[in-house]
C-alpha cells in the first residue's frame, strides 16, 4: 500500500521533498488551497520529482456556496465547480455535465489519472445517497468519453452514514452492482467536528463502528478489483491497509489528517498553532514531539525507528519535517502490516495494538499522562473496529 | 415426452392458478403474454449449458379445468445431479471444477440477455455423459417467476428456498437482485455436492428454521469437508456463497480469473 500527500494550506517544499525522498508515492491536490494557474506551476515542478498527481474536485463543496459563510478558499476560481438546482441532482438530469466539467479540467491539466465528483452522502437512508451512487454510474462512461483515464470515483460519506451499518451494508451492495464501474474509489469518510486549527483533532472517526466501516468499504471495494484511494487517512491508514486499501492520503495539519465537510464553512471559533507532532508507529499514535524526548528517555521502543528520528533529537523539527516524518511513519507501519493476505494482517495488526497497549501502560507507570490525541482510547477503537470488521466481512 | 419428428423432446406444461375477477383474468392473461415472450427470449440465450427450447411453442392450453402454460424442451438423457448428494465417493474436483465453470458460464449468458436464472440447485442440472455438454440445466427458471413472483404478487420470492440467496428473502428483493444471486445458488449447488450435506437445511425441518440459517449461520469452510480439494478452489467457494452480494464477486471476470487459477 502507499502513502499519498493530502495537499493543503501551506504545502512549502513538503511535496517535492517527500517525492524526492520518498515518504510518498504521489499527492491528492485540493483546488481549495490552490488557483488553476499555480496548479499548473506546481504540477511541473512536481513532475520531475516523479509520483502519481491526483486532483480532489471537491465538488461535496457546493453545497457550501449558499452558506451564509462559506470558506471554499480558491476553489470558486475553478471552472469544474457547476452547481445546478438540487432537484437537477435528484433527477440526474445534471449529473453528466458535472462529471464532464469536473474531468475535463483534469485532463487540461494533463493529470494522468482522474477523481470525479461527486456530492457528500450525510446519511445512508437519505436522497443524497441515490445522487451520489447516480454519479458513481456514470463516472466511467464519461471518463471513456474523455479520452480514458483512469477514473475514480468519489465516495465522500459522513460517520453518520457508516454508524447505521445494516443501510450501509446494503449501499455497497448497490454499488459493486454498478454496470459499469469506475477504476477505483477516492474514499472520504468525514465527521463534523474536525477543527481548521488548534492543537488536536476532536474527531468523531475514533469509534470501533466508523473504523470497521471503512475498512468494509475498502475490503468491499478491493475484493471487486477496484482500487481503493482513502483520503484524510492518516493513523488510520494501516487499518485500511489490512482491508484492502490501495493508497491512503495524509497532510501536516489536522484539517488533512482527517475530514470534515464543515471546513467548507468559516470556522467562528478561535484557534491556536498547532503542536510539532511525532508518528510513533509502536504506540500506534500522533504524540507530541515535545513528549518524544521525555516517552523515548524511558521507554526506548516508543520510537519508530526509521531514519526522521534523527531529526527529533534536536529539539522541535521544521513544520516540513513534522510531515515528512509521519508519512515516512506511516510508510514503516503500512510495509509491516500490510502484506495483501487479510487474515495475516488481521493478526499482525492485533499484535500491533497488544503492543502499543503495553508500552502505553509502561509510560503511564513512569507518570506520563496522556494527551487528548494520543492516548489507549484510540486503541480499544481500533481493537474494537478490528471484530467488527471481521464480522461485516464474513471472516470471523 | 413428445415425439417430434421422430426427435423425442420434454413437454413442459406449467400450472396457472387461476383468476376469479375481470381484474384478475386481465392482469393473469398479461402475465402469460410475458412469460411467453420471457420463454422465447430464454430460448434465445446463447449457452450450450441451458436446455433448447424445442418445436412446441409456448402457449395456454386448458387442460380439465386447469389452465397450463405449454411448450416443449429437448429431452436430454442423463443423472440429475441431486442423485450425487452423499455418494461415495463424493464427486471429483474435476467434475467440481467443470459444473461451476460450467455454472458461471450460464449465468453470463443469462445476464446477456437481461435474465437471472433464480432456481439454480442441483436438481435442475443433469449429467449428460455429452463432452462438451457435460452438464447442462434443464428447468428455465420460468415457472417459478410465474408461480413465485408474478401470480403471488411479489409476497413471495421464487425459487427453492433451500438454494435461496439471503436477499432474495428480504422483503425488497426485487430492488436488490442480480446475477449475484444466481452466483450464490451455483456455489452452494457445488458446496452441497462436494460435502454431501445442505449447510442450512441438512434434514428436513420447518421453513424457519432454513430461513434463519440462510440468513444468519456461515457455513463450515468447505476445505473442511473435502481435504483432497485445492484450497483455492474451496475459498473461492466459500466466498461466492456470504450473505452480503457485495462479498462476493461483482464481476463474472473475476471469478472466471479465479476458477483459471484452480485449473485441475
Amino acid at each position: 500500500m502507499k502513502i499519498f500527500a493530502q495537499h493543503g494550506f501551506g504545502p512549502k517544499d513538503k511535496l517535492e521533498r517527500g517525492l524526492a525522498e520518498g515518504q510518498i508515492s504521489g499527492v491528492v491536490f485540493s483546488p481549495r488551497y490552490i488557483t488553476p494557474e499555480k496548479m499548473r506551476d506546481q504540477l511541473a515542478l512536481l513532475r520531475g520529482a516523479g509520483g502519481m498527481l491526483l486532483m480532489d474536485p471537491e465538488y461535496f463543496a457546493t453545497a457550501f456556496l449558499r452558506h451564509s459563510d462559506p470558506n471554499l478558499g480558491s476553489l470558486e476560481q475553478w471552472d469544474h465547480l457547476v452547481t445546478p438546482r438540487r432537484a437537477a441532482l435528484i433527477s440526474g438530469t445534471a449529473v453528466r455535465d458535472i462529471i464532464e466539467a469536473s474531468l475535463r479540467v483534469q485532463g487540461e491539466l494533463g493529470l494522468e489519472e482522474w477523481i470525479a465528483p461527486n456530492i457528500y452522502v450525510p446519511k445512508a437512508d437519505s436522497i443524497d445517497t441515490a445522487i451520489a451512487l447516480n454519479f458513481i454510474g456514470h463516472t466511467k462512461r464519461i471518463a471513456t468519453d474523455l479520452g480514458g483515464a483512469s477514473v475514480y470515483a468519489t465516495l465522500a460519506v459522513d460517520r453518520d452514514a457508516i454508524i447505521h451499518d445494516d443501510d450501509f451494508r446494503d449501499i455497497l451492495d448497490a454499488l459493486t452492482g454498478l454496470e459499469t464501474p469506475p477504476d477505483g474509489y477516492y474514499v472520504l469518510v468525514g465527521s463534523g467536528s474536525a477543527r481548521d486549527s488548534g492543537n488536536y483533532v476532536r474527531s468523531d472517526l475514533y469509534q470501533s463502528e466508523v473504523i470497521a466501516g471503512w475498512m468494509y468499504i475498502n475490503y468491499v471495494l478491493s475484493i471487486n478489483g477496484a482500487r481503493v484511494l482513502n483520503g484524510y487517512c492518516h493513523l488510520l491508514s494501516p487499518l485500511m491497509g489490512v482491508a484492502g486499501a490501495t493508497v491512503c492520503a495524509s497532510g501536516w495539519f489536522s484539517t488533512l489528517r482527517h475530514f470534515s465537510i464543515n471546513k467548507y464553512a468559516r470556522d467562528r471559533g478561535g484557534g491556536q498553532q498547532p503542536v510539532i507532532r511525532y508518528v510513533s508507529a509502536p504506540l500506534l499514535s500522533h504524540i507530541r514531539a515535545s513528549d518524544f524526548d521525555d516517552f523515548r528517555s524511558v521507554v526506548p521502543d516508543v520510537a519508530t525507528g526509521s531514519p526522521s528520528d534523527a531529526i527529533y533529537k534536536d529539539g522541535e523539527p521544521s513544520r516540513t519535517e513534522e510531515a515528512l516524518q509521519s508519512w515516512e511513519a506511516l510508510n514503516v507501519l503500512c510495509t509491516e502490516v500490510c502484506t495483501g493476505d487479510t487474515a495475516t494482517d488481521l493478526a499482525s495488526f492485533r499484535l500491533r495494538i497488544e503492543r502499543a497497549s503495553e508500552l502505553w501502560a509502561k509510560l503511564q507507570e513512569a507518570g506520563f499522562s496522556q494527551d487528548v490525541e494520543a492516548n489507549q482510547e484510540r486503541l480499544e477503537a481500533m481493537r474494537a473496529s478490528l471484530d467488527l470488521f471481521e464480522r461485516w466481512a464474513e471472516l470471523a | 415426452m413428445w415425439n417430434a419428428r421422430g426427435k423425442r423432446e420434454a413437454l413442459k406444461a406449467v400450472f396457472i392458478p387461476p383468476a376469479v375477477s375481470d381484474e384478475e383474468i386481465l392482469r393473469r392473461d398479461q402475465l402469460v403474454a410475458r412469460a411467453t415472450r420471457e420463454v422465447i427470449a430464454l430460448g434465445q440465450c446463447e449457452s450450450p449449458y441451458l436446455v433448447r427450447l424445442g418445436t412446441v411453442a409456448a402457449a395456454m392450453h386448458t387442460i380439465g379445468s386447469n389452465d397450463y402454460l405449454v411448450y416443449s424442451e429437448e429431452f436430454l438423457p442423463g443423472e440429475p445431479l441431486n442423485e450425487w448428494i452423499g455418494r461415495q465417493p463424493p464427486p471429483s474436483y474435476e467434475a467440481l471444477h467443470a459444473l461451476f465453470t460450467i455454472l458461471i458460464s450460464l449465468i453470463r449468458a443469462l445476464t446477456q440477455v437481461g435474465y437471472l436464472h433464480r432456481d439454480i440447485k442441483p436438481d435442475n442440472i443433469i449429467d449428460t455423459g455429452i463432452e462438451d455438454r457435460r452438464f447442462v440445466m434443464l428447468d428455465l427458471g420460468i415457472a417459478y417467476k410465474m408461480h413465485g413472483t408474478e401470480l403471488t404478487q411479489g409476497g413471495t420470492p421464487p425459487g427453492t428456498l433451500r438454494y435461496m440467496a439471503p436477499e432474495l428473502l428480504r422483503p425488497d428483493y426485487k430492488s436488490n437482485m442480480d446475477f449475484r444471486c444466481d452466483i450464490y445458488a451455483s456455489a452452494l449447488t457445488i458446496y452441497v455436492l462436494a460435502s454431501g450435506t445442505h449447510p442450512f437445511a441438512p434434514q428436513p425441518e420447518h421453513a424457519y428454521a432454513t430461513v434463519y440459517r440462510i440468513m444468519n449461520i456461515r457455513p463450515q469452510p468447505l476445505a473442511s469437508y473435502r481435504g483432497d480439494i485445492p484450497a483455492g478452489f474451496c475459498s473461492l467457494i466459500d466466498r461466492c456463497m456470504r450473505k452480503k452480494p457485495a462479498l462476493r464477486f461483482a464481476q463474472l471476470d473475476l471469478v472466471e480469473d479465479e476458477l483459471r487459477k484452480v485449473q485441475p
